[in-house]
């Protein structure tokens, strides 16, 4: 059984479309936010601590976060579309894929927090 | 304002180039960011993941939804360049900087002749280049034939050693490893590289978000004027003949290959 090319790759193209389109957008309105303000930006500075901090580099920071977080969105959809329509060689690649990816973020997380 | 200008143009040229040839374009985004604005290199390479997600995003959301790009291959790749990424940090504390430099700067000059030698072939009447219209993939998938796919797996560890190595995008390499070894004709290796590229470099990025390494308010200039070159590169890749993408991509990776040997030995 395969799975449907032009199903798998619209659900896909939508997660990547509309996923890139709030991120831009996140991420301009914090930018265009900043040059209004004026200010010193945060540097160089952990996004999840520029996310609590909030402002205009907070958004930035949740923007950057939302893009960096579409590959892992792409996978998960992938890895659903295959085990649908039962063709396992797919499901198997994008779930081993995805644990990686996930194994890396945590990893970064890890080291992020106590560093 | 004119900084951040000059850091959204950037961001364009680099989004632009990347979309077009299946890159990142990390390529140019770390020269620019520390040679042109003196950034470090650390601050450059973790705004340059982004960026090359970036690319990836603007690009594949186009291709894929046109059924230009090769998901399922994307994806059966993309395990084993993000095995490649995470090891190539491993790795490049074992061995000399100027060794690995060495390494790639050849491999890319055997990538480019062997590119230059199918093109010339393709330019000599033979249609290899091109897309068969008939599908062995099945309705909306690229039309092409896949040939050995495990070779392509080991090979796209290489890649993913390559971006974590180097601190460039896998493009490099998975752009002739989908071509010449797959068989795929290049638009669709440089569509589906797209895609692949954007999962790679999220492997790198995180550490660098987490850690702090990425300034704001250099990355959202340079991240906006990515998604709007990386939007430009995807139409105007439709519109361009294979074989001056082809051409391009073997004058890239010359130049790619030119700092590499410089660099092992010892003048860059």
């Amino acid at each position: 059984m395969n799975t449907n090319p032009d199903r798998l790759g619209g659900s896909i193209a939508h997660i990547l479309r509309g996923g890139t389109l709030i991120a831009v957008a996140v991420i301009a309105v914090g930018y265009l936010l900043g040059l209004i303000a004026d200010g010193e930006g945060s540097g160089t500075t952990p996004v999840f601590e520029l996310v609590r901090d909030g402002g205009p580099d907070g958004l930035i920071g949740a923007g950057l976060l939302v893009l960096t977080l579409l590959p892992v969105a792409v996978l998960a959809a992938a890895a659903i579309g295959f085990a649908r329509s039962g063709e396992r060689s797919g499901m198997v690649a994008s779930l081993l894929t995805l644990a990686l990816l996930i194994g890396s973020l945590a990893t970064a997380l890890l080291i992020g927090t106590t560093t | 304002m004119p900084l951040d200008l000059l850091l959204a143009l950037s961001g364009v040229l680099a989004g632009a180039f990347g979309a077009l040839l299946g890159l990142g374009g990390g390529i140019l985004i770390v020269p620019i960011l520390t040679l042109g604005f003196g950034l470090p290199l650390t601050t450059a390479v973790g705004t340059s993941l982004v960026c090359v997600i970036a690319t990836s995003t603007g690009a594949a959301a186009f291709n894929v939804r046109a059924g230009r790009a090769d998901v399922r291959l994307a994806i059966s790749l993309g395990a084993g360049t993000v095995v490649g990424a995470i090891t190539g940090g491993v790795i490049a504390g074992l061995l000399p900087e100027r060794v690995l430099a060495g390494l790639f700067a050849a491999l890319l000059i055997y990538t480019a002749y062997t590119m230059g030698r199918g093109l010339r072939r393709s330019a000599a009447g033979a249609a290899d280049l091109e897309e068969n219209p008939a599908s062995p993939n099945g309705p909306g998938a690229p039309a092409y034939r896949r040939h050995r796919l495990p070779l392509a797996i080991t090979g796209s560890v290489l890649a993913g050693n390559v971006s974590g190595l180097l601190g460039v995008g896998g493009g490099i390499v998975t752009v002739p490893l989908i071509h010449l070894v797959m068989g795929a004709p290049v638009r669709i290796a440089i569509t589906t590289s797209n895609v692949m590229i954007g999962i790679t470099a999220a492997a790198g990025a995180y550490a660098y978000l987490f850690r702090g390494d990425v300034d704001p308010r250099i990355a959202a200039p340079v991240v906006l004027g990515v998604v709007v070159g990386a939007a430009i590169g995807a139409a105007v890749s439709r519109r361009l003949r294979i074989a001056r993408l082809a051409g391009l991509f073997v004058v890239v990776v010359l130049y790619v290959a030119v700092q590499m040997g410089l660099r092992a030995f010892g003048v860059a």
